[in-house]
């Protein structure tokens, strides 16, 4: 659990972060959000003393980071940020070896890790391992910076936009990578973003971060249905909010048992009711049939559904 | 494409001006001993008629090649020239042969205006050819040439050529001349690298030091290098005169001591200014990466910085040690040793010969290495994008 108490950070005469208070649970996905010079980089940079706080406190799991050895403390927080800052000198294997070299694993338990990580991460070791960074795209490189990121096995997640400088379709295979990573190993996440839709993508709960303060913090859920101010009503995209909340809504919870033939166009059950309505619109029909992930016919929905309220 | 397109004016009009100057000038000079002027000697005159037809029936080929440069041409030129450089000191054997009069024991052969424009052209146009064909093969001519040259001096075919003669002349102070040549620089290399590179952490740790610091650098560097030597002179000798370890050390006004002391003030500027920049210019996201992963301050320095900025130091240990070999020929004016001290002993006694004895080992050792840390930065930075 990380705890930030009334953490203030000055720089000169600018305050950047003033007097922040936040608890982040064990396993927690929280993500940072604001537009540029918020203090949410700060913020997080602080987490990992990059940064030192001019007043307030931050524990660990209990214990004040800054009575902590600052190199022991990084050492057990993995770090991401946009740039990926691979080493270019060294190859891939050795990129990802890093923190647990510095950390002193035997040599066999370094090499094991590398080859499990590269895995976790889809780049075959048989092709990437003795590759240099120069030679991989933006996409393979913020991989591999995860993956260095998690090598030392870390309770605790900081990425700094770590996809921020990737174009659509990799961010987006991107983001859905680190899901399904998340689901399997259930960090602490503690990541930055400027991209709204990234954060409600990713996010358990979302930190919505203005003048180093907190405006609003809550599940995406909550952020759409009561947006705390204008802010974070520009921030959510006002006319497009209502179909930022149809993207959290499955389909699967709001269709209708199946009767009588099943309607011609078809979408998947995990499929979001946006993706629904797109569907819908692009085909002109008012019916799709739902069908599982094994291709049966498991349910309804129709257009009236997407506009009914919400009843869990 | 119009064939226009296709010809390499460069290698043509090399050709073709190497022609007219081998015909029009002296391939080579003969003396009765190291007083007298030679006597030149044209080409076919020198070579005699074949040997002349040959030469230049192969400088017209590559003309032609050259006229229609296609990549197989090119190639077929690249083959025709490495021939070139191989029979240039067979040439001179060749010379010495034809012409020395055994009567004359003292007598010795000088290359003229025809040996020197051929090594002179001939090395442009393999840059030229380099850089059109890449690969290593470029580097078969002057192989064969250095190759033959060695096997001619073993043989002693080139025994009467003049440069010879003032080495058989001094063999001994030759030797010297490299050992105190390359101790010197040697020397000034390691003095000026750690000196150098505290200054430039000097200037990381505290940049406000930097205007100072590089104020004074770039100070030295103006100084006239014998204004130099001449302003060290006395400040040395009073400084020996007062301080017995100093005398001991073998410190004076002349010899290696104020030699050292000025190479290794023209070397600073270059080692640090390549040094700090090279540190500094270090990608700020490697940096911070390198720091949030917890590496402390000295396993960031010699892990990440130092091997990142290894390729832009050493390009500053290459054009201090090029520099520095030139400066330790000057050196020999206030009294150090080296190749220099040929040089100036030549210029005194107007035997050209002499100064050549000087000035070609010279120049071999500050192409040597150029070449020596030009390919230890091509290995380093192979894999490597700063």
């Amino acid at each position: 659990m990380i705890e930030l108490d009334r953490v203030s950070r000055r720089f000169g005469g600018v305050t950047a972060v003033d007097e922040l208070s936040l608890r982040i649970a064990s396993g927690e996905f929280c993500v940072l959000v604001g537009p540029s010079g918020c203090g949410k980089s700060t913020t997080l940079r602080m987490i990992n003393r990059l940064v030192a706080c001019s007043s307030g406190q931050i524990r660990i799991d209990g214990q004040d980071i800054a009575t902590l050895d600052e190199r022991l403390l990084r050492l057990r927080i993995g770090y991401a940020i946009q740039n990926t800052g691979l080493f270019p000198h060294w190859t891939v294997a050795r990129n990802i070896a890093l923190v647990p070299q510095l950390l002193g694993w035997p040599r066999a338990r370094i090499e094991a890790r590398v080859g499990e990580l590269l895995a976790l991460l889809e780049l075959p070791a048989a092709e990437f391992a003795d590759k240099y960074p120069d030679q991989l795209s933006g996409g393979q490189a913020q991989r591999v910076g995860v993956a260095r990121a998690l090598a030392g096995d870390p309770e605790i997640l900081l990425m700094d936009e770590p996809f921020g400088a990737l174009d659509p379709i990799t961010r987006d295979n991107l983001q859905n990578e680190l899901l399904r990573i998340q689901s399997q190993i259930r960090k602490t996440i503690v990541f930055v973003t400027h991209d709204i839709d990234e954060a409600l993508k990713l996010a358990e709960r979302i930190v919505v971060m203005e003048h180093g303060r907190i405006v609003q913090h809550g599940s995406p859920q909550q952020l759409l249905d009561r947006p705390a101010n204008a802010l974070v009503e520009q921030l959510l995209g006002q006319s497009e909010r209502g179909l930022k909340r149809a993207g959290l809504r499955r389909v699967e919870t709001l269709m209708r048992p199946p009767s009588g033939e099943p309607p011609a166009q078809t979408i998947a059950a995990t499929a979001s009711l946006r993706q629904a309505l797109s569907h819908m619109l692009s085909q002109h029909c008012e019916r799709l049939a739902v069908r599982d992930t094994a291709g049966r016919w498991v349910g309804v929905v129709h257009l009236l559904d997407a506009v009914r309220e919400e009843t869990d | 494409m119009q064939p226009s397109n296709r010809r390499n004016p460069v290698l043509l009009s090399l050709a073709l001006l190497l022609l007219a100057g081998l015909w029009l000038g002296d391939f080579a000079s003969l003396a009765a001993n190291r007083i007298v002027p030679g006597q030149g000697h044209g080409l076919s005159d020198a070579l005699g008629l074949p040997w002349a037809l040959s030469l230049s029936a192969a400088l017209l080929a590559l003309a032609a090649l050259a006229w229609r440069a296609e990549p197989h041409h090119l190639r077929l030129a690249q083959g025709l020239l490495a021939l070139l450089l191989a029979q240039l000191p067979l040439a001179l054997a060749w010379f010495a042969a034809r012409h020395l009069d055994p009567a004359l024991p003292q007598a010795r052969i000088a290359p003229g205006f025809g040996v020197w424009s051929q090594l002179f052209v001939y090395g442009l146009m393999l840059i030229e050819l380099r850089q059109r064909l890449g690969g290593r093969l470029w580097l078969i001519g002057p192989l064969l040439l250095l190759l033959l040259s060695a096997a001619l001096i073993a043989s002693g075919a080139w025994d009467s050529l003049a440069l010879m003669r003032e080495y058989a002349g001094r063999s001994r102070q030759f030797w010297q001349a490299l050992g105190g040549h390359l101790a010197l620089v040697g020397g000034t290399l390691a003095l000026s690298l750690g000196l150098g590179f505290a200054l430039a952490l000097t200037i990381g740790r505290w940049p406000r030091t930097q205007a100072a610091l590089y104020g004074l650098l770039n100070l030295l560097q103006t100084i006239p290098s014998l204004a130099l030597f001449g302003l060290l002179i006395p400040v040395l000798s009073y400084l020996a005169t007062q301080s017995a370890a100093l005398q001991a050390l073998g410190v004076r006004g002349i010899g290696w001591a104020p030699a050292l002391l000025a190479l290794v003030a023209y070397s600073l500027l270059p080692v640090v200014r390549n040094t700090q920049v090279a540190l500094q210019q270090v990608n700020a996201a490697v940096l911070e990466a390198a720091r949030g992963m917890g590496m402390s301050r000295y396993q960031l320095f010699t892990r990440v910085r130092l091997p990142l900025a290894l390729p832009v130091i050493l390009e500053g240990v290459r054009i201090t040690s090029i520099q520095a070999i030139g400066l330790a020929a000057v050196a020999a004016l206030v009294g150090a040793q080296g190749f220099g001290t040929f040089i100036f002993q030549g210029l005194g006694q107007g035997a050209m010969d002499l100064v050549l004895l000087g000035a070609l080992p010279t120049i071999a050792l500050a192409l040597l290495a150029d070449a020596l840390f030009g390919a230890l930065a091509h290995v380093l930075t192979r894999r490597r994008q700063a």
